[in-house]
């Protein structure tokens, strides 16, 4: 049993974490398995050392990561040592923690049934330890004991302190990190083979839901994250984030979306092209100073959480007043055949150059694959074997339109997302991530321009994705049953999310606004709340207080016939039994032979061996009509 | 006495956490700090899954402790310091199974691992009677668990109020070599029948003229006879003098002597007899004595 509980909750985690806690994990188990018998000492050795290489690993104890592999190793340590009652119970406290740590890191309908789970075997191994240390034997689940009047209010109040207790933060907010195996692959750099290892990443990023039942062709859905304005050759840095921008909006003017992340940490936020507005919870935002003084804007959540957004017409080109030498410059070696090719149409208007540079890449003969050679330069790109992902097409084109004196800069982020017809929303996931450019054009102001769709254009229209195996695009097949199921699985998922997962503040104030007249805060939650709580302690109370005892006939006629005795001055004693009541009788001056004989009968009743209930009846009914007077 | 109702129960019933029962309320702190940490609405389940539990753990060990009565229980009297058996009839009146009761009185404590729903029992506790003579009383028994999570320790007291009785430690002189006559038995009288007594000396042809069950007495002629006189004993001090009549009372049980006790203030006459009832009839009588008539014993 102690081994189902501590697979149950140990190998959920485990998955989430890194191998090597893993491997320290499994070696303890073997050890305990294998019943050898540990002396104090070594086990102290045992723990020391992994603790040790738990920090050696994660190079501290602070971030969740570690800590949640310092418990799974704990655990993995108490097993190994666990004889006693006590040391049952501590491995059992620390199997809870295990379920902690796992919801840390994953939040999804499956990990929530997990978590049931996980916590239905903690109740029963409670309720067997304790009958173990009473010496009786371990029992299936008691289901007569867990469904008491008690457990049945257990359920609803659960509910109730989920809809209402206030969800305030604490100063520790997004303390540590889960976001080393949550991996979406963006910094705030871009290098060949960032977005390239990607390729065939399954996990998702986020989903988006259109309102208003809208429906954009892929190539519309540009997911803008960092945008990258300073380059050294391949590389390029120095996020900005600007939210407004010129090109046009392929959907409608007040479209607005909604977008549920899943848990990350210190990213940068993405959202559509032509986002006007966001809107997300203060407590997921925060702000970096980057390199040059700026302040970028972040998101970190360890949970998930959700943005809207607000599509909204452009306001025009924004001109470029300060930051227009830093969208021209780079450190990129240029060689002859560059200053060639840009001199050919340097003197050119901006659109004209725009051409220009696109026909270069459209008629030149590049290749889309993720089996790139590793480019020197980006000479020995755009003029030797001319095969890259998007990365390498960004980055080269942004160089050369500065060269040629056309504002650009690189933008990084999601192209593409799966339609999910069940839930009619889009899935983006990590191998949907992309790298396009954009220019500067005087009439337009920011315009985006992505070279992958001149190059392989069934990768941004229709939605094609890379396949590292075949080295080629393939484009979205038809459903079968095994997708379907998965998409439909999805789509409940992400309908729990919306609904549990997502529920907070806001929610709580709308929900108690619904059953008030005026403006509520967080301070209006926290009374509803705690009202909620005190009616359920009521009821809890009055349940508690509600199990009327259960008598047989002999012992309620026994007790109306010791009530009728003490109105004959007699008071039956804790220490006295029937007999002696009858003896206390016989002194009195006229023993009342009725009083007597009835408790006769229920020496009969309650001592004799066959005892009928239709006498019990009998009796009960005579000592109630029994008429005592003193 | 104080006066009694039946049934005997107490509705106040005490809770607290124990060492396990401390470490659950933490972890419920932990899951929801961490939870608002995190803004983790999944740890916040767990939390709330966690407290729930933690209530209904404390109102199923109120359970587990509700609905057991005490039907009686007997204290049998004894010499300063002796161990006796505490003879309880526990009642179990609810339709549930009750497991990890424990019942204490005072220093003894005893486990029930099950007890059966509508189910009774009888059981025995050990008692170190007090040191001191006369009548001393048990004032209430604790019954507590642990049952059914092992998180919360509850526990109430029955106030049960039962009297018990501590003879004269016997210490003095030993008995004097006084034989009256030898013989065989030879009806003495009669007197009220007591619990103990042998049934086949029970009257009828007078106890159907008394309503009142009688029964006759015999006198062994043949064993010697000796009338335990409380002017008898060398003690000037009243407890000396009571200890040295509990000194022979015990000697003449041991011997199968016939005797009898007479002693100034006696609340019941005492006759020539010996055995078990008379043994303790006539030490009881030396634990209820008081130097003035009617004044309660110490």
């Amino acid at each position: 049993m102690m081994y189902v509980m501590l697979l149950c909750s140990l190998a959920p985690l485990l998955y989430e974490l890194p191998l090597s806690t893993t491997g320290i994990c499994a070696t303890l188990l073997l050890l305990s398995l294998s019943q050898t018998p540990l002396s104090f000492w070594v086990l102290q050795g045992l723990a020391v050392a992994t603790a040790a290489f738990v920090y050696f690993l994660n190079e501290t104890f602070q971030t969740p990561e570690a800590a949640s592999s310092l418990i799974a190793c704990a655990a993995c340590l108490k097993a190994l040592s666990s004889k006693t009652h006590r040391d049952q119970m501590i491995l059992l406290m620390i199997n809870l923690l295990l379920v902690m740590c796992y919801v840390l890191f994953a939040q999804t309908l499956l990990s929530t049934m997990l978590l049931f789970v996980n916590y239905l075997i903690f109740i029963l191994r409670l309720f067997n330890l304790q009958k173990q240390k009473l010496g009786l034997p371990s029992t299936a689940l008691n289901f007569k004991q867990l469904l008491s009047p008690e457990t049945l209010i257990a359920l609803p109040l659960l509910i109730a302190l989920f809809i209402f207790f206030p969800r305030f933060t604490t100063p520790w907010g997004g303390m540590g990190s889960t976001a080393a195996n949550q991996v979406m692959g963006f910094s705030e750099d871009l290098n060949p083979g960032q977005i390239q290892s990607l390729a065939e990443s399954e996990n998702i990023a986020f989903r988006i839901i259109f309102k208003n039942n809208l429906q954009p062709n892929p190539e519309f859905l540009y997911f803008r994250g960092a945008v990258l304005l300073q380059n050294k050759e391949w590389s390029w840095k120095n996020a900005n984030r600007q939210l407004k921008l010129v090109p046009p909006n392929p959907l409608s003017s007040d479209a607005s979306y909604e977008i549920l992340l899943e848990p990350r940490f210190d990213k940068i936020l993405f959202t559509l092209d032509s986002t006007q507005q966001i809107a997300l919870q203060p407590e997921h935002l925060s702000f970096s100073k980057s390199d040059d003084g700026e302040f970028n804007l972040r998101w970190s959540a360890q949970s998930k959480i959700k943005i809207n957004g607000l599509l909204g017409p452009n306001e025009g080109p924004i001109p470029l007043n300060d930051e227009k030498s830093d969208v021209l410059q780079t450190a990129t070696a240029i060689t002859p055949q560059m200053q060639q090719l840009v001199d050919s149409f340097k003197n050119k208007t901006e659109n004209e150059k725009l051409k220009s540079l696109l026909s270069f890449f459209g008629t030149n003969d590049f290749k889309y694959s993720t089996q790139t050679p590793a480019y020197a330069s980006i000479n020995d790109f755009l003029f030797g074997e001319r095969i890259g992902f998007c990365e390498h097409f960004s980055a080269s084109f942004a160089v050369l339109a500065r060269l040629a004196g056309l504002p650009a800069r690189v933008v990084t982020g999601f192209q593409g997302a799966e339609y999910n017809s069940f839930g009619s929303f889009y899935v983006v996931r990590d191998k949907h991530a992309h790298a396009w450019n954009e220019v500067y054009l005087s009439a337009k102001g920011w315009t985006r321009v992505d070279v992958t769709d001149l190059v392989a254009p069934a990768r941004i229209r229709g939605g094609a994705l890379f396949n590292k195996q075949s080295d080629s695009l393939l484009l979205p097949k038809s459903l079968g049953f095994i997708e379907r199921g998965i998409m439909a699985w999805d789509a409940v998922n992400n309908r729990f999310n919306l609904m549990l997962m997502n529920y907070n503040l806001e929610n709580q104030v709308a929900l108690v606004e619904q059953f008030s007249l005026s403006k509520i805060g967080l301070t209006s939650v926290s009374r509803v709340f705690f009202v909620v709580v005190a009616l359920f302690l009521i009821l809890f109370w009055g349940v508690s207080l509600g199990n009327k005892v259960t008598r047989d006939d002999t012992a309620k006629g026994y007790l109306l016939l010791n009530q009728k005795i003490q109105k004959l001055g007699i008071h039956r004693a804790i220490h006295e039994g029937p007999n002696d009541l009858r003896n206390s009788l016989l002194k009195l001056s006229e023993p009342p032979r009725k009083v007597l004989e009835l408790l006769d009968r229920y020496i009969v009743l309650r001592f004799g061996s066959n005892a009928s209930p239709r006498e019990a009846k009998r009796f009960y009914k005579d000592a109630k009509a029994l008429k005592v007077y003193k | 006495m104080r006066k009694f109702s039946l049934p005997y129960r107490n509705k106040q019933i005490f809770m607290i956490p124990n060492r396990y029962g401390f470490v659950a309320i933490f972890l419920f702190i932990v899951f929801s700090l961490v939870a608002a940490t995190y803004s983790n609405n999944l740890l916040f389940l767990l939390a709330f899954a966690h407290v729930s539990f933690i209530l209904v753990g404390i109102l199923q060990t109120a359970r587990n402790l509700r609905h057991v009565e005490i039907g009686t229980v007997q204290i049998p009297s004894g010499f300063p310091g002796e161990r006796v058996s505490v003879n309880v009839v526990l009642l179990q009146k609810s339709k549930s199974l009750k497991t990890g009761l424990l019942i204490r009185c005072e220093k003894s404590e005893l486990l029930i691992p099950e007890f059966a729903a509508q189910d009774q029992k009888i059981i025995a506790l050990d008692l170190e009677l007090p040191q001191t003579r006369g009548q001393h009383i048990l004032r209430r028994l604790q019954l507590s668990t642990e049952s059914p999570y092992g998180l919360f320790y509850g526990w109430l007291y029955f106030k049960v109020s039962v009297p018990h009785f501590v003879y004269p430690q016997p210490v003095g002189h030993s008995l004097p070599q006084t034989q009256q006559s030898e013989g065989i038995d030879e009806f003495s009288g009669l007197k009220p029948y007591q619990a103990g007594d042998p049934p086949q000396r029970i009257s009828w042809k007078h106890s159907s003229k008394t309503d009142q069950l009688v029964i006759k007495e015999f006198r062994d002629t043949s064993t010697p006879t000796y009338l335990l006189n409380w002017e008898d004993c060398p003690q000037s001090a009243d407890e000396a003098k009571l200890q040295q009549l509990a000194k022979w009372i015990v000697d003449c049980e041991a011997s199968q002597n016939t005797y009898k006790l007479q002693i100034p203030n006696a609340a019941a006459q005492n006759s020539f007899d010996r055995g078990f009832a008379h043994f303790h009839q006539s030490l009881l009588s030396l634990a209820k004595w008081s130097p003035t008539p009617g004044d309660p014993t110490p």
